[in-house]
């Protein structure tokens, strides 16, 4: 067993350590605790996550909440139509140096930070929104010629707003795969909302503790993310998901290649535009993982697999005319694959 | 925070696992025989069973029908059952993928038994290259051991399939009383047949054997008799001849089908012993107005009865030759005449010769022989002569033809070929004139024996 072993928390201790986040999170938001659970999964599985809801419902608090419970850096970007990409990953400017002469330094941008809000990313122009994909994908920025390295963990979280969609850019697919979960903030119900009333317009206002300290924040949570990484997914289940992927892909996609074990779900073949990418599968197990370790496990079981379907895959697959015009969304559609796997190993 | 994984588990715990998943594997898989056996052996029994029955309780034809659904469904549901059986066969991954789902054990076995094949080492938990948390699912899996106890798993050691197979076993002894009694009665008849029988000509309705028949007949008597016959038959086919070359196909593929299917009923039922001999003793007159009167498919006379019938029947022998003319013709004496004639046109008599015959002595009596007394006298006793009180009577008063005669037909029960379908089989019919030469049968005027010889004669035939 490598020295890492030695520093890598236990089960017990993930399992504690995301309990414990997530009700300091829980202090100030009211409500939303599958989509609280489906953001600390994202962020300990290692991705990014995409937050679709509409105005009012808590998604900047949530970001911000969390950053402060975990006690990492936090930066928040207003995506505006006028926002431009050094906006976000920072520029050269001219500095003067102590010896009086000038040269060109790197100021970085919002992006250099552990977590980044990106607020209503889809008011911002593809260019723009194309400058967190490096960031996402490889925790590094380039500016003016030089790389620069993101100080993990980096964890993104991008906000949409579904309704005034007049002036803004529809996130491309490319930069939708990067994130590892959507998560959808929905209207509170009538309890919650009254507990919403009562703590934020009383004199007193939610603290949240942070877990660790500054210190060693990074690093906790460095080897929780490990922990992750090392739960064992059997080959089994891996097949499960690469075939829950496979079966989001339509079969007339000249895309997709025959295979005799795949399963075909109808809707797909009719919805279905283009499919779940490789990226899907490995949200898939990523998810899975960190929901095994909240169970105890360390085995990822297809129920978590299951259980995750929807916040990985959902985003990743494009509908056609004929689901908009049958008013089916992307969680039915992954709904029936679901089920359609399921069936197919049960026979 | 502690570590906990830097203990490996020893090599034990991964075989306790094992041998745990082992022994699961080995309950379902002893289950899943059991269901292959019992399945297999209930459908077996069961029509087995069905086919018994309908061998000694169904006719040919149907037997025929009923058992070959009996066999291919039987073919069919033992081929589903051995297909699901074996998919059903679990090897060490599936059976600890079983355990898992019965013992909510979220994959942990299924996990373990993976990691264990994959590298193909036993103590995989020892190895450098294993994943970090594999002692910790050991533990965890071996600390929920009791939740995968074979008992828990898998509690049945018998499989529900003996149920089934129970249940086939006493439907089966439930039927064996009938079918033993079945093969004790033989094959099943339309009707009781009796061994002897008596029947007008002109009441019988004639046609060929089925080729499927096994039954030796034997028809023995003289010539005019077996033109008599001959003619009939013709008659017969003249009327349904049209029908039966339409259907000829089809004839030939039902009789095909009686025949096989009474060889499997004989089998099976042991009908071969059963078989009884039926004297058939036909008359060419109408005098019995009992017998001529009687419906064809009227019951016949009981034992008894039969039993008086040839004493009846020589009774009535030596009191009719005199009055032979003046019986009455029971039948239709227009259609026997056209019926003769259309049979005279097929076989290539002369009209007037079998109008002749057929219209002056149409009420002719009848008379009866027993097959022994058939054979004795022979064909050409013509009735006069054999009985040796007879055996002198006048000489020139017979007309051949006139006289009543009785034949004598060795013939066996039937319950398949063509009785009780309506089409029945047609041999072609092959026309054959009469030599040139031949003369038509004419009464040998008797001559007069000499007083010495009689005593001799009457001696040899009262012998």
């Amino acid at each position: 067993m490598s020295d890492n072993a030695l520093e890598m928390p236990t089960v017990g201790d993930f399992a504690r350590v995301f309990r414990h986040v997530q009700a300091q999170i829980h202090k100030v938001i009211i409500g939303h605790e599958q989509a609280i659970e489906e953001l600390l999964i994202a962020f300990f599985g290692g991705g990014h996550v995409l937050i679709e809801g509409v105005p009012g419902t808590g998604k900047t608090t949530l970001v911000k909440t969390l950053g402060l419970a975990l006690n990492l850096s936090f930066n928040r970007v207003q995506f505006t139509v006028d926002l431009m990409p050094a906006d976000i990953t920072g520029t050269r400017v001219i500095t003067t140096g102590e010896d009086g002469r000038r040269e060109f330094t790197f100021q970085p941008g919002p992006v250099f930070c552990h977590v980044l809000l990106g607020d209503e990313i889809n008011r911002a122009t593809p260019k723009t929104q194309s400058a967190l994909l490096e960031a996402m994908a490889e925790l590094q920025v380039t500016a003016g010629g030089r790389t620069h390295q993101l100080k993990p963990p980096f964890f993104v979280m991008a906000t949409l707003n579904p309704i005034e969609m007049e002036g803004t850019y529809p996130l491309p697919e490319a930069q939708l795969d990067r994130f590892l979960f959507k998560v959808s903030l929905a209207y509170p119900d009538e309890d919650q909302l009254v507990r919403i009333i009562s703590a934020t317009t009383g004199p007193e206002e939610a603290g949240v503790e942070p877990v660790f300290h500054a210190d060693e924040a990074a690093a906790h949570i460095e080897a929780l993310k490990r922990l992750v990484r090392n739960v064992i997914a059997a080959p089994a289940v891996e097949h499960y998901a690469a075939r829950i992927v496979r079966a989001t892909q339509p079969q007339n996609s000249r895309f997709v290649s025959s295979s005799p074990r795949s399963v075909h779900e109808d809707a797909v073949d009719r919805y279905v535009a283009f499919g779940s990418s490789p990226r899907g599968a490995q949200a898939l197990i990523l998810g899975a993982k960190v929901r095994a370790l909240l169970d105890g496990r360390a085995n990822v079981a297809r129920e978590d697999i299951e259980q995750i379907a929807q916040s990985a895959l959902a985003h990743r697959i494009m509908l056609n005319y004929a689901a908009h015009s049958d008013a089916v969304d992307a969680t039915q559609v992954i709904d029936r694959v679901v089920k359609s796997v399921r069936a197919a190993r049960a026979a | 925070m502690s570590s906990g994984l830097k203990s490996r588990p020893a090599d034990g715990k991964l075989g306790r696992i094992l041998g745990r998943v082992g022994s699961i594997r080995v309950r379902v898989n002893s289950l899943v025989w059991q269901y292959l056996l019992f399945s297999c052996f209930a459908l077996v029994i069961i029509s087995t069973a069905v086919v018994l029955f309908a061998a000694v309780s169904l006719s040919p034809l149907r037997f025929l029908a009923a058992g070959g659904a009996v066999v291919c469904i039987a073919i069919v549901a033992v081929l589903y059952v051995v297909q699901r059986g074996w998919r059903m066969r679990v090897n060490l991954r599936q059976a600890a993928a079983v355990a898992d789902e019965r013992a909510n054990l979220k994959g942990r076995l299924e996990t373990i038994v993976e990691l264990r094949q994959r590298r193909n080492v036993v103590p995989i938990a020892g190895e450098d290259d294993a994943p970090l948390l594999l002692p910790y699912l050991i533990e965890d899996t071996l600390a929920r051991a009791d939740e995968f106890e074979p008992d828990r798993i898998e509690s049945r050691r018998i499989s529900k399939s003996i149920w089934p197979f129970l249940g086939s076993v006493a439907l089966s002894l439930l039927l064996a009383p009938l079918i033993m009694r079945g093969i004790r009665n033989g094959p099943p008849s339309a009707e009781p047949v009796p061994s002897d029988i008596t029947m007008s000509l002109n009441e019988l309705h004639l046609r060929p054997a089925d080729p499927g028949s096994d039954a030796d007949m034997e028809v023995q008597t003289d010539a005019g008799t077996m033109r008599r016959i001959e003619q009939k038959m013709a008659a017969d086919a003249g009327q349904t001849g049209q029908g039966r070359e339409t259907s000829g196909n089809m004839d030939k593929m039902l009789d095909s089908a009686r025949e096989f299917a009474g060889k499997l009923q004989r089998k099976l039922a042991g009908g071969e012993k059963q078989k009884a001999l039926i004297n058939l003793k036909l008359t060419d007159a109408a005098e019995d107005q009992n017998s001529l009167d009687r419906p064809r498919n009227a019951p016949l006379p009981d034992a008894n009865h039969r039993e008086d019938e040839p004493a009846r029947f020589k009774r009535e022998q030596g009191n009719q030759p005199g009055d032979s003319n003046q019986l009455p013709l029971a039948h239709n004496q227009e259609s026997s005449n056209s019926d003769a004639a259309s049979a005279d046109a097929q076989t290539g008599m002369h009209p007037g010769e079998n109008s002749g015959r057929d219209s002056g002595d149409v009420s002719a009596k009848d008379s009866t022989l027993s097959a022994n007394e058939q054979s004795g006298s022979g064909g050409s006793s013509h009735g006069i002569g054999a009985d040796p009180d007879t055996l002198f009577g006048p000489g020139g008063n017979s007309k051949l033809g006139n006289q009543g005669f009785e034949i004598a037909i060795e013939a066996r029960q039937m319950t398949e070929g063509a009785r009780s379908a309506g089409h029945a089989y047609l041999p072609p019919k092959v026309r054959t004139p009469l030599s040139q030469t031949q003369a038509p049968d004419e009464p040998i005027a008797r001559a007069s024996i000499p007083a010495d010889d009689r005593a001799a004669i009457k001696k040899v035939f009262e012998r």
